[in-house]
């Protein structure tokens, strides 16, 4: 057979018709095929996966049958696709060709696709070739090989015990095999008990295996189907106590779940006097420290136990219940020291040492206690003055010194635009440079090519596009206008749609490259001062000055910025001095610094001239300027907050919805700078907020308006999604105002911290929790502020309770413990039957912070509520607790 | 993925066996280097922090803490550890596979009651089976500690000596070399009591978590913040630090020290004559190998101080810097950095507790790492070509479509090339770079 023959006979016959054929070849002729045959095989399955042109080929099996005929085994793993026919059995493949590779291809198949062993059977059950052995075999049964039928011997014989050492792993393991069966189906766990109850396994041998298995400390997820089984084997008492050293050596298991197995064990044999309580008190150390209350506390009773039933121990017993302290949990250190103080263990002075050492670790309530137990001086009550009283002064922002710095810089924020400092200067160096960096070519030549690549690649951050499509301007002297055509339908326009805050960054940048070209180099009017992000005064009369003498027009977008930027100070000042100009842009200026001269006619600017002014008022020569009329464009906007709650029908599923609306009403997305931000973003489009999706877009959209962040935190408000875990959250560039030097913080920002706060993501939250405390300890945001903020999120019952608890922690952590207590109190101002779900932690995260300052809860409408709560356990606990500690203050 | 292949090959597997009274933990030392010998025999004085270390040192070479996207369906079969016997310690160390995490278990002479030793370093077999074993050993279990004890009999017996041929990647050998460098170059930052470790560690996401965070330590306590605090470590991917947990109960401290150049840290637990020592690169995805902090050394040509060190090397295990002057007649200013260029080639190690290298060989094929190393090819590459041009106190590098300029930036090199622009030099020199000087230096 010929080549040519052999691949017709693949493309123009069905696979069993392409066997029969090939059987009749010898295997030597067959295989001088091969490379063919692995040719038109690779080329029909990548069809499968690609655009690639798919052969003609009538039967696709009849390809894999021909690669099994002819291939070598090399040649088969080579294939990168496994070769497996579909209607005609593999063992009647193998048994028509007899291949003398298949031993060697079902070890690789059932090493390599456990999941296929039991498709793997019929050939060895068919007597051609050797049941695959070793870890592969095992792993086969955690995938979907029965075992059954003429396998069960094997099953029993062997394969059974080696459940019991073979862990497994990914997706191949007991516990993920159990937990998937279909409602109905076999788990192993029943068929293992079946087994045994049938007597064709021994169950004695079982139940010591099933804690071989637990002492290996396999992985949580895979160790709990061995503790599982363990526990539905039922073992009688007299099996427990065979096995009573084997629970206790389970105490010290690095695997949480196993070490609460096994202390249940232990309770069992404890009550039935079936350790002797050295031995458990020895064993018992571990326990004391595990991570789960409930095992702690079990332990502890179990000291106790061991002590009263050997007073002999119970020096030995006072010093293990100080290991159980490392617990978190106040009520865990009150009962370790109860245990500790019954068993008379302030007497032994070591005892005490080793307490002190404790003291300052411990919970608040918990240490007064805890010094008297030790003979140390108690620590004074008080809370340690917050971190910093005072915002941090701006620090000045220096422009690059020269071409070789401004590029340098230039190519670093291309790869990497997350600090929106760095892009500013980095265009300000090339605005500045950028002329004399094109008089050599050969020095260009980097930013030519890198920008071209990221470019054609920019990823999804639309700020990465608008730095390529600048340095390419730079680079290839053609204008930002003729290098992008923004109608295409590419991910380029796709980032950088109209409407967009990296869309005025592009046409910002356009300006100033057009500038360039014509070979003027001049400053960047909208690069920030000072770490604040703000444009002083001075600076932008300086910078204009320069225009002047260079007889350069400024471009409406850059100085609109520059506008939107201005440092709030010198409103209502003096009018520019002389030299000042009567340009456009120098009347606008003195416009936004108070003057009233006539406006126009460049609307943009003069929308933003606006934005700058203090106060801000309606000013209808603004709104003139617009048809129709923009929001914040000459007419100021309101805002409102909607917190909703919103259920499934079945009432099963719940989750937020928080809404932003402003007033009047924002019709369309408009390319106005002042207006970007009062867009309300439409769900359905490619990008929903004017600021971006990616963390660089946003970090850049909150230096656009530094002096007045409250619409940048209204598009973080629409933009956030609290179940959302990201490894990198591009949402938390949204807090990244609260950071810099700046005024006080509105209610939109305040809400914006609530709202973060209660996230799923710990990034966010724990970000969101430092700002707060920072906002806070600088006077930039009061508890009332803040409470009244968080109060319709906390209220709405539409997030855990117990994310805003951790978050107040973490902010109590930071430093800002008296804060939290008065937003606490704050919060706690509700009717009985609105109580939030979960509130006890917050109840005692508030105790445990008046104890730590010395403090009691003073204001009447806190105690009222804490007065009224309904419930019991933890928030009955506390609100009796705070209670008492206000009545004690008062 | 460039690969070295290492075929171990052990006289019988590492058994933890109950012997009369006691467990001997019996680790089969490679073979494969020559002839089989016996490093150590000794008795754990503190058993179960020594089953607990070589657990943690095994199960960070068994882990992955990054995989690619494109490496999903193909994860590394796991190296070895690499045991080296010294005359006062005995240290196992070992990388994860995805490098980013190197550990190291250093046993002081107090730690180990020892009755034979043979300097020396191997890479110790250590399955998963041994790490199951070892899981069972307790501060009451008597534990005899061996490498290589039985490799000779069963050989004898005739046994089938046991092959494993592991394609090593390339970055797990050159990561090995690269941590040293990295470690010399640490300062001490926090330490926290035993409590405070064990609080912080418990404290620790139980998940994979791949955020930046800085811990700092205020009043005994660690503190994770979310923003650069003062005196503050950078702590990313925190489940690295998972395998210490179970041991903060029975350490003195948690030791942190931090590299500012390159912002890895390393984590000591300290159980006195014990020490469990995890580096962590400052990014999970990130690993040692990559770093290319080695490669200013291998560029150079051996000096003469360090062949002279070279030749002076004889398993110490403290490395002193005025002594080994003192010795060889080389000045002090030039024998630290011979020194560095002697940790790349993977022939001393870096202690943090003693703040100084020690002698060891790593059982790779160093020379070999130097040849594949992709930026040192590269460079060499462009020598050739003679892209090179030397203009006043900077050079252009010439490439395709473009010229690079690499100039003086401080004490070190900017280059214009995208490497520089992401790294800006806290990965090691680019290949521009490295051209530069190669060619600086071989035309002086």
């Amino acid at each position: 057979m010929t080549e040519a023959e052999l691949l017709e006979l693949l493309r123009t016959n069905r696979g069993r018709d392409v066997l029969n054929r090939l059987a009749q070849v010898p295997p030597a002729e067959r295989r001088q095929h091969a490379k063919a045959v692995v040719r038109l095989y690779t080329d029909v399955e990548a069809a499968r996966f690609s655009s690639k042109p798919k052969p003609r080929i009538r039967d696709e099996e009849a390809v894999t049958v021909g690669l099994l005929a002819t291939a070598t085994l090399s040649d088969l793993k080579k294939a990168g696709y496994l070769a497996w026919p579909g209607t005609v059995a593999l063992a009647d493949v193998i048994a028509a060709l007899r291949p003398d590779w298949t031993q060697g291809f079902v070890d690789h198949i059932a090493r390599t696709h456990p999941n296929l062993i039991d498709r793997l059977a019929p050939v060895w059950r068919a007597g051609l070739c050797q049941r695959p052995e070793g870890d592969a075999i095992i792993l086969g049964y955690y995938a979907q090989f029965r075992g059954d039928g003429e396998d069960e011997t094997d099953l029993l014989t062997r394969d059974v015990w080696r459940f019991f050492e073979v862990e497994g792993g990914g997706e191949f393991s007991l516990a993920n095999h159990d937990k998937l069966a279909k409602p109905g189906a076999d788990t192993w766990e029943s068929r293992l008990i079946a087994y045994a109850r049938a007597g064709k396994l021994d169950r004695h041998r079982l139940l010591d295996a099933s804690l071989d298995a637990l002492e290996r400390d396999f992985g949580q997820y895979r160790a709990g189907w061995y503790s599982r089984f363990h526990v539905s084997l039922a073992p009688t008492p007299a099996e427990v106590t065979a096995r009573a050293t084997r629970y206790l050596g389970l105490l010290g298991s690095s695997v949480p779940p196993t070490v609460s197995f096994a202390i249940k064990f232990v309770q069992t044999l404890d009550k039935a006097d079936a350790l002797e309580p050295a031995a458990m008190l020895g064993a018992l150390e571990p326990a004391l420290q595990a991570r789960a209350k409930g095992t702690v506390a079990a332990a502890l009773k179990l000291v106790a136990r061991a002590a009263k039933r050997d007073p002999a121990l119970r020096p030995r017993a006072a010093s293990h219940a100080l290991l159980a302290l490392v617990c978190e949990d106040a009520g865990i250190q009150d009962k370790a020291l109860d245990l500790f103080q019954s068993l008379d263990g302030p007497a032994n002075d070591q005892a005490r040492a080793a307490l002190g050492a404790y003291v300052d670790l411990l919970a608040p309530s918990v240490r007064p206690r805890t010094a008297v137990l030790a003979g140390t001086a108690p620590a004074a009550a008080g809370a340690p003055s917050p971190q910093a009283d005072t915002p941090p002064t701006p620090a000045a922002m220096a422009p690059v010194a020269d071409g070789q710095d401004a590029l340098a810089l230039f190519l670093s924020v291309l790869e990497n635009p997350r600090d929106p400092f760095a892009v500013e200067r980095a265009v300000d160096g090339l605005s500045r440079f950028g002329a004399e960096l094109r008089a050599d070519p050969a020095v260009l030549s980097p930013l030519r090519k890198r920008a071209a690549q990221i470019w054609a690649n920019p990823g999804a951050a639309g700020i990465r596009a608008v730095l390529a499509l600048t340095g390419r301007a730079l680079a290839e002297s053609t204008p930002i206008a003729q290098l992008w055509q923004p109608d295409g339908d590419d991910d380029r326009a796709r980032a950088l749609p109209a409407g967009t805050l990296q869309h005025a960054h592009l046409r910002r940048n356009a300006e100033l490259a057009d500038r360039v070209l014509d070979g003027t180099g001049l400053p960047m009017l909208s690069l920030p001062s000072d770490s604040s992000g703000t444009v002083s005064v001075a600076d932008l009369h300086a910078r204009l000055a320069n225009y002047r003498a260079a007889g350069v027009t400024p471009g409406p977008v850059d100085m609109s910025l520059a506008l939107m930027r201005l440092a709030p100070d010198r409103r209502g000042g003096p009018a520019p001095g002389d030299g000042d100009g009567d340009d456009e842009a120098a009347r606008a200026l003195a416009y936004a610094l108070g003057a009233d001269g006539p406006v126009g006619p460049t609307a943009e600017l003069w929308a933003a001239a606006w934005r700058a002014r203090r106060p801000l008022t309606e000013d209808m020569r603004i709104t003139a300027l617009f048809d129709p009329a923009l929001p914040d464009c000459g007419l100021p906007i309101g805002h409102e907050l909607n917190v909703r709650r919103k259920e499934s029908a079945c009432g099963a599923y719940f989750w937020i919805t928080v809404d932003v609306p402003a007033t009047p009403a924002i019709p369309n997305r408009a390319d106005i700078l002042p207006a970007i931000y009062a867009f309300h973003p439409d769900p359905s489009l490619p990008v929903s907020s004017s600021c971006g999706t990616h963390f660089a877009d946003i970090a850049w959209a909150s230096l656009a308006m530094p002096v007045d962040p409250e619409p940048f935190f209204r598009q973080g408000m629409l933009q956030q999604d609290t179940w959302q875990n990201l490894t990198d959250n591009p949402t938390r560039a949204f807090l990244e105002p609260f950071f810099r030097p700046g005024g006080g913080i509105g209610d939109l920002g305040a809400g914006l911290l609530a709202y973060y706060m209660a996230c799923e993501d710990k990034s966010v939250t724990a970000l969101a929790a430092d700002a707060a405390a920072q906002a806070l300890s600088q006077r930039r945001l009061s508890e009332v502020r803040f409470a009244a903020a968080l109060a319709p999120f906390l209220m709405s019952g539409a997030l855990p309770t117990r994310r805003w608890t951790k978050a107040l922690a973490a902010m109590a952590e930071a430093g800002a413990q008296r804060h939290v207590c008065a937003i606490i109190a704050q919060l706690l101002d509700f009717p009985p039957e609105e109580t939030p779900r979960d509130l006890g932690g917050m109840l005692e995260l508030l105790y445990e912070l008046h104890v730590a300052a010395g403090t009691a809860p003073e204001r009447p409408e806190t105690l009222a509520c804490l007065e009224t709560l309904p419930g019991g356990g933890k928030v009955a606990k506390f609100s009796k607790k705070l209670r008492a500690m206000a009545s004690e203050a008062a | 993925m460039a690969a070295i292949d290492q075929t171990y090959r052990y006289a019988t597997p590492s058994t933890l066996r109950p012997g009369s009274g006691q467990r001997e933990l019996a680790l089969a030392s490679d073979q494969a280097a020559g002839a089989p010998m016996r490093f150590l025999a000794a008795r754990a004085l503190f058993p179960d922090v020594t089953a607990k270390g070589l657990r943690a040192v095994s199960e960070i070479v068994a882990a992955r803490y990054y995989t690619p996207p494109s490496m999903v369906a193909r994860l590394l079969r796991e190296a070895d550890p690499v045991a080296t016997v010294s005359p006062g310690a005995v240290r196992f160390e070992g990388f994860s596979a995805c490098c980013s995490v190197y550990a190291r278990m250093d046993l002081d002479d107090g730690a180990l009651d020892v009755s034979h030793r043979r300097h020396g370093t191997t890479n110790v077999d250590f399955g998963p089976e041994l790490r199951a074993a070892l899981a069972g050993v307790g501060k009451d279990t008597t534990l005899a500690l061996g490498i290589g004890a039985d490799a000779v009999d069963l050989t004898r017996d005739g046994q089938t000596v046991i092959e494993r041929k592991v394609p090593l990647p390339l970055r797990w050998v050159k990561g090995f070399a690269q941590v040293q460098l990295t470690l010399a170059g640490m300062a001490p930052a926090l330490r926290l009591n035993r409590l405070g470790a064990q609080r912080f560690l418990r404290a620790l996401p139980r998940g994979k978590s791949d955020h930046l965070q800085w811990v700092s330590v205020t009043g005994g306590a660690a503190r994770l913040s979310p923003r650069r605090t003062q005196d503050a470590v950078p702590l990313r991917g925190s489940h690295r630090l998972r395998v210490m947990e179970s041991l903060a109960a029975q350490a003195d401290a948690l030791e942190v020290f931090h590299n500012p150049q390159n912002d890895a840290t390393a984590w000591v637990l300290d159980f006195g004559t014990q020490r469990l020592s995890l580096v962590l690169n400052v990014e999970p995805w990130r690993g040692f190998s990559g770093d290319g902090g080695a490669l200013a050394q291998l560029a150079k040509t051996e000096g003469a101080a360090s062949a002279t060190l070279r030749a002076w090397l004889n398993w110490q295990d403290r490395i002193e810097v005025g002594a080994l002057a003192a010795a060889t007649g080389l000045a002090p200013d030039t024998v630290a950095p011979a020194l560095a260029e002697l940790a790349a080639l993977g022939l001393v190690g870096f202690d943090l507790r003693q703040g100084g290298y020690f002698h060891r060989v790593l059982p790779f094929d160093a020379e070999q790492i130097a040849a594949l190393h992709p930026r040192l090819q590269a460079a060499e590459t462009l020598i050739a070509a003679g892209a090179v041009t030397m203009a006043g106190n900077a050079a252009d590098v010439a490439g395709k479509d473009v010229v690079h300029r690499v100039s003086p930036n401080g004490e070190g090199w900017r280059c214009t090339c995208p490497w520089f622009a992401k790294t800006a030099g806290q990965r090691g020199p680019c290949k521009h770079v490295l051209a530069v000087e190669m060619h600086m230096e071989r035309t002086a």
